[in-house]
């Protein structure tokens, strides 16, 4: 190893760890392993079986207590599962050796009113996937909650964060999520709780911030799409098909594919739209600028398309020629399409006169021609 | 990193010593990479720790021909730091509120430590952190650190890129050479 970034990494390790000695593991009892405070929490008969092995050692009392309210959480969204009684679900070894199937009860029928967060936020039944071990196995349990009612189940917030694995953190500090959180006092939605302190921005994503909007917008439009009124999961080494039912607009044949790795949802496809197939990468979302590589073609076509732009609106200066700029915009559409609506964006923001750049959802955009508007600063 | 190649499967009594083996071997390694992600001595020493118990736990499984005691720990120990984190900036906010102004630690820079460094690395987005610590401290390629952190290549290039640009930035050296980027000393500013 050569590089400067090499050498100074590996001393700076060695003088801040140097030579550890840790507890060996094989010599003490593995029962009451030191620090693990995580537990598999089941209930009978027939319930979700919750896995919380990676609950990490807490070592003070703020940190126990989160740990202890996720246990709480999950008791309290299991426990409404098996309630309602028509939730059938069959899980086998917790360490997700075996195969997991769940299904949902039927619940009311998703109220579509507006943009995807109102119509999950209307919704009163959600279906929560978790999976993941620290294996790379993977195992499902589907849990229900009751967001009508905050003290019932888990709420809002802590349901969507528990979905989507690493783009989970894309919900937990988008917009939607925090104006969701803000009219609710239910936990996770506090002040300083999730929302604020467990965010993940558009670098992390290595995307730009309305890429990152874009994604966020999604995502939970994906999140409204797979709150069925029925879903069943099944586990295909490290592969989930979630079948939906009852469902728009996916109502013909609607199988979601879930890929998972290392207990994070790296893909979700739904092939089964009526207008056919597409694919949402969320790993993958941040990939196209910038790098040696062409980003995956994975993010393809239909009216949920992710990264096809809908509608721009270019922030300009009072003196700006709107006309020579939107006939700019049009330039770059022709040249570069409309695919990639993230490097469409940026050949507009690079247009000399304008300012910002804003997007609008692509959720429901039928037409590959670009709307363009105006606001004028200054 | 020093990898340990694990034989065929073993139970767990005869598996001991082969485990014994893989615990020594690796346990320092374990928490220097820990360190690099957590950039905190003792939040590592607690990470790689559990992690080491859990590959105790399912030593049977992890160790079974084909498998990889190394990657599985260092995957557990990357998936304990993500969820230690949320849950810890959580309670780190409370604990700041109350302990207005005081220091969590001692000094570290009196213990030799390259406190540059690990504010540096505190500074970074938690992916680009993950990918700079697995590729230029645990020397994995690229393809594995792909694979450790669960996105494509592409994605750890650009967080490689954005995450060593940042720190060459924050340590005030040259990203490509090193050298200090003021020009004025020849020794790297720590």
């Amino acid at each position: 190893m050569n590089d400067w970034l090499d050498q100074r990494l590996q001393d700076g390790a060695a003088r801040a760890v140097g030579d550890v000695s840790l507890d060996d593991p094989s010599s003490v009892s593995t029962e009451d392993a030191p620090g693990t405070v995580g537990a598999d929490v089941s209930t009978e008969p027939g319930g979700t079986v919750v896995h919380l092995d990676d609950v990490h050692r807490a070592r003070s009392a703020p940190l126990l207590a989160v740990a202890a309210a996720v246990v709480v959480l999950v008791a309290i969204g299991a426990w409404i599962v098996t309630r309602d009684g028509s939730t059938a679900v069959d899980s086998t070894d917790p360490a997700g050796s075996g195969t997991v199937v769940a299904s949902v009860p039927d619940g009311p029928p998703a109220e579509v009113v507006g943009n995807a967060l109102q119509r999950t936020m209307s919704t009163s039944w959600v279906a929560d996937a978790e999976v993941g071990n620290d294996d790379g196995s993977a195992e499902l349990s589907i849990v229900t909650y009751n967001p009508a009612d905050p003290t019932q189940g888990r709420p809002y917030a802590t349901v969507l964060m528990a979905t989507l694995g690493s783009a989970q953190m894309a919900l937990g500090s988008g917009p939607g999520l925090v104006e969701a959180c803000a009219e609710s006092d239910a936990p996770p939605c506090r002040p300083g709780a999730w929302v604020e302190d467990d965010v993940w921005n558009a670098e992390d994503f290595g995307v730009t911030e309305d890429e990152y909007r874009q994604l966020m917008e999604a995502s939970l439009t994906l999140i409204a799409n797979i709150d069925p009124a029925s879903a069943t999961a099944t586990e295909t080494a490290g592969e989930f098909e979630v079948t939906l039912s009852a469902l728009a607009p996916c109502d013909v044949n609607c199988t979601a594919t879930v890929e998972v790795r290392d207990g994070y949802i790296v893909s979700l496809s739904i092939p089964g739209n009526p207008d056919g197939s597409r694919r949402y990468s969320y790993a993958d979302f941040g990939s196209a600028p910038e790098v040696d590589e062409p980003a995956p073609a994975d993010i393809v076509e239909g009216p949920l398309r992710p990264t096809v732009l809908c509608e721009v609106t270019l922030s300009v200066g009072s003196a700006a020629d709107t006309d020579s700029i939107e006939a700019r915009v049009r330039s770059l559409e022709a040249d570069l399409g409309n695919e990639d609506g993230a490097a469409l964006m940026r050949a507009i923001r690079a247009i000399p006169g304008v300012l910002d750049v804003s997007t609008t959802t692509s959720d429901g955009c039928t037409s590959d021609t670009v709307s363009i508007g105006f606001v004028t600063e200054g | 990193m020093q990898q340990h190649q694990q034989s065929g499967g073993v139970g767990k009594s005869s598996g001991a010593a082969d485990y014994g083996e893989f615990f020594a071997s690796e346990q320092n390694a374990l928490v220097r990479f820990c360190w690099g992600l957590t950039t905190d001595r003792e939040d590592a020493r607690d990470v790689a720790q559990e992690a080491m118990v859990r590959a105790w736990r399912d030593w049977d499984q992890i160790s079974a021909e084909g498998s990889n005691p190394v990657a599985w720990t260092r995957t557990v120990a990357l998936n304990l730091v993500r969820g230690g984190w949320r849950r810890s900036k959580v309670a780190e906010a409370g604990l700041a509120r109350m302990q207005a102004g005081e220091h969590r630690r001692n000094d570290p820079r009196a213990e030799g430590v390259d406190v540059d460094l690990e504010r540096a690395l505190a500074g970074l987005p938690q992916r680009q952190r993950e990918a700079v610590v697995l590729h230029h401290l645990v020397d994995l390629a690229v393809t594995d650190c792909a694979a450790a952190m669960g996105v494509s290549e592409s994605t750890v290039k650009v967080h490689l890129s954005r995450g060593r640009a940042a720190l060459a930035t924050s340590l005030r050296v040259h990203p490509e050479s090193g050298e200090p980027a003021d020009g004025n000393s020849t020794e790297v500013p720590r």
